[in-house]
């Protein structure tokens, strides 16, 4: 019996430097900030600690418009992302899946856009958005589909667009090649049966296809929710959250909370707020998987 | 056997541990038998800048002169610095000395970082020569907690071909004057005047000269003056004179506008001019005072400030190298070196340097004396955002009453 519990502590052990990590890095950061979201705690007080003010901070920050601005931007900004990113994916996966020349080449460069850092991307967009020199701007305005150049980061209207395309721009090749992978390995001879059934294109793609990918989709779906929902570096460099309001982000208003007005507790209330939400978005993936391999 | 692995993995993780916590600091003694002095010092001057060629001059000069000093400079970018100082705080590690912007100077006061060197200061006897503004942005409470290291302030850049070609021989000196210049100015894609309206601290420090030249202060920003202020600026955007881009423009993206010739006029600060003399030789420029509103002229006040923390062990041999800094026969051909402007008035008066021979540093030197400091408190920065957000209101094309009526009722109850 003894002999037994050695036996398995010892194989414990080795299980000990990688919880040592998790408690470290990500555990206590987690309840660290939980505890501040609870605290008056500001630069003033950051040397002796933050007094316990309970929910102050919790009705101090989800009462503000910005708050409930900054929410509706992370939703618009996520879901449109999302959905763009892997509809535009999914086409090019399927193009990129057929035979034809340079076709790794093609597979390769497309990736460029995810690799560029995004301080680049950001800065470069910027300027194809500029409503004096852009780009864009030129050639809508050359096509006759806009009258006047729009300036696109500058108003209210179009701002979160815009970063919003700029977005999609990089997100679509990670999509497109995860996407890719997954198709690659589906059977061959379903699509045969299919064929020989005289199912049509659409039809092959409702009822062949697209089950088929259900669960690698939600694994994309999850993680670029998880990614995309924390944008931060995109907001910086283009717009820096305004004009007024227009692109804050939750991560963006919590940066700024804590690090332009130093109010270290409404910013981790805003950091809990991204955690249940995430938390939430995580658990409906763990129970669709759950369901997915019970069937 | 089994023993023998279990031991070697727990003397895996202690190894593991002690190197994590290996990093102490070795400054907290930095003062051994020998008299031999460590000083560290934490500032934001980018490497290869002017700033930073002087700060480096600086210290290696002292070191040469005082053998027994060595210096552990610490650069880290402008938004660092602040966050850095922060866990800093946390983990009470912090420099000796730390060269800091000045409107951020009182937060962290507040926040107990730096040491009150008011008994230094006054048995020193020379801040009397230095100019208020700068001085007042280093006080609390009457005490001091640094030193003034270097000013700048805001003026108007002009380019001088474009103002002969447009037949214009009287530089503007009011609002009207002004406006009607920049809009004879502006043609075609070539705007009269560029400003930055970024959501940044940049944004404000652009703003507020109009603010305080027409008679207004952020604790009566919804005031006639205060509105008329803002008037001007969503004016001139309306009509084109400003691009509406200037919403996105920080402070180097108005100097490209200006240097690329599609803007005939820019608000900016004195370390353009190194920029625009290196790089843009061929551009014809010059600068001039911002224009006089109801209250006259007015600029804004920037700059560097020297403080000790509250923490330093070596607070008397960081003291005196800050004074050593500041010595005139020190200071003059240092900040020469470095393109800065003095905050002392011997100093700034002295024939031989360039800012009292340039044209464009002694228009910079005059319009500091009109410089107001940003001493708004420990929520200055909460009340900068809001500050931020009225102008993009403002630009993008608010009713200019109801933004600052309601930008005034936001930032009341944060001003001391």
């Amino acid at each position: 019996m003894q002999g037994q519990f050695r036996h398995t502590f010892s194989r414990y052990m080795f299980f000990l430097p990688a919880l040592i990590f998790v408690l470290i890095f990500m555990i206590y950061p987690i309840v660290y900030n939980i505890i501040v979201s609870f605290q008056d705690l500001t630069l003033m007080n950051l040397k002796t600690g933050g007094q316990f003010i309970g929910l102050d901070n919790y009705t101090n920050v989800l009462g503000t418009a910005t708050f409930s601005v900054a929410l509706k931007n992370t939703v618009i900004y996520t879901v449109s992302c999302i959905f763009f990113q892997i509809v535009i994916g999914y086409l090019l996966a399927v193009f990129l899946n057929q035979d034809f020349p340079f076709r790794n080449f093609f597979r390769s460069i497309m990736l460029l856009a995810w690799m560029t850092p995004l301080v680049i991307t950001g800065s470069l967009f910027t300027w194809l958005f500029d409503v004096d020199y852009g780009v864009i701007n030129y050639i809508l305005t050359s096509l006759h589909i806009i009258s006047e150049p729009v300036n696109w980061l500058g108003q209210q209207s179009t701002a979160l667009t815009a970063i919003i395309i700029t977005n999609i721009w990089i997100g679509i090749p990670f999509n497109m090649i995860l996407i890719l992978a997954a198709m690659q390995s589906l059977p061959k001879d379903v699509y045969e049966a299919a064929t020989v059934d005289g199912s049509n294109k659409l039809q092959t793609f409702w009822h062949i296809t697209l089950p088929l990918l259900r669960p690698q989709l939600l694994v994309i779906i999850v993680l670029g929710i998880i990614y995309t929902f924390k944008v931060f570096d995109l907001i910086l460099i283009m717009t820096g959250g305004g004009p007024v309001n227009a692109t804050t982000v939750l991560p963006f208003y919590g940066y700024q909370l804590a690090f332009v007005n130093f109010n270290f507790g409404e910013s981790g209330v805003v950091a809990t707020v991204i955690l249940c939400i995430l938390l939430i978005i995580a658990s409906i993936y763990l129970y669709m998987m759950k369901k997915e391999e019970v069937q | 056997m089994l023993k023998k692995s279990l031991w070697s993995m727990l003397g895996m993780i202690l190894f593991v541990l002690a190197a994590c916590s290996g990093g102490e600091d070795s400054s907290q003694d930095s003062e051994n038998a020998n008299g031999e002095v460590i000083i560290e010092i934490w500032d934001y001057l980018a490497p290869d800048s002017t700033s930073a060629r002087e700060q480096e001059a600086l210290i290696e000069q002292y070191q040469e002169e005082n053998p027994n000093v060595t210096f552990n400079r610490t650069y880290m970018p402008f938004a660092d610095l602040k966050t850095r100082l922060l866990q800093g705080i946390g983990a009470g590690e912090l420099p000796d000395i730390v060269l800091i912007d000045n409107p951020d100077h009182q937060s962290f006061i507040e926040a107990g970082v730096f040491a009150d060197i008011t008994d230094m200061v006054e048995e020193w006897g020379e801040i009397d020569l230095y100019f208020e503004g700068p001085v007042a942005s280093t006080m609390m409470d009457g005490n001091y907690y640094g030193i003034p290291n270097n000013s700048n302030a805001l003026a108007i850049y002009y380019n001088k071909t474009m103002f002969e070609e447009a037949g214009i021989e009287a530089l503007p000196e009011t609002w009207d004057e002004f406006y009607d210049v920049a809009e004879q100015l502006t043609e075609g894609d070539i705007r009269g005047f560029a400003m930055a309206g970024v959501k940044s601290e940049e944004g404000t420090f652009q703003f507020l000269p109009y603010l305080w030249q027409a008679g207004a202060d952020l604790d009566s920003f919804n005031s006639e003056a205060a509105i008329e202020a803002m008037r001007h600026i969503q004016e001139m955007v309306q009509e084109g004179i400003i691009s509406s881009n200037m919403i996105n423009w920080d402070q180097s993206d108005v100097l490209v506008q200006f240097h690329t010739e599609k803007a005939a006029m820019m608000e900016n600060g004195p370390w353009q001019i190194p920029i625009l003399e290196e790089e843009f030789p061929d551009l014809d420029w010059g600068v001039m005072l911002m224009p006089a509103g109801a209250d006259g002229t007015a600029s804004i006040l920037g700059g560097e400030n020297w403080a000790i923390t509250a923490d330093s062990e070596v607070k008397e041999e960081a003291w005196k190298f800050i004074k050593w800094t500041q010595k005139p026969e020190i200071m003059g051909p240092m900040h020469e070196l470095g393109g800065r402007l003095p905050s002392r008035a011997d100093v700034a008066n002295d024939e031989q340097y360039e800012w009292a021979q340039d044209e464009n540093m002694k228009m910079f030197m005059e319009q500091l004396e009109t410089a107001q400091p940003r001493a708004y408190g420990t929520n200055y920065p909460e009340i900068s955002n809001h500050v931020q957000e009225a102008i993009q209101r403002a630009i993008t094309g608010e009713d200019v009453e109801s933004v600052m009526q309601s930008t005034a009722e936001q930032i009341t109850p944060l001003l001391p």
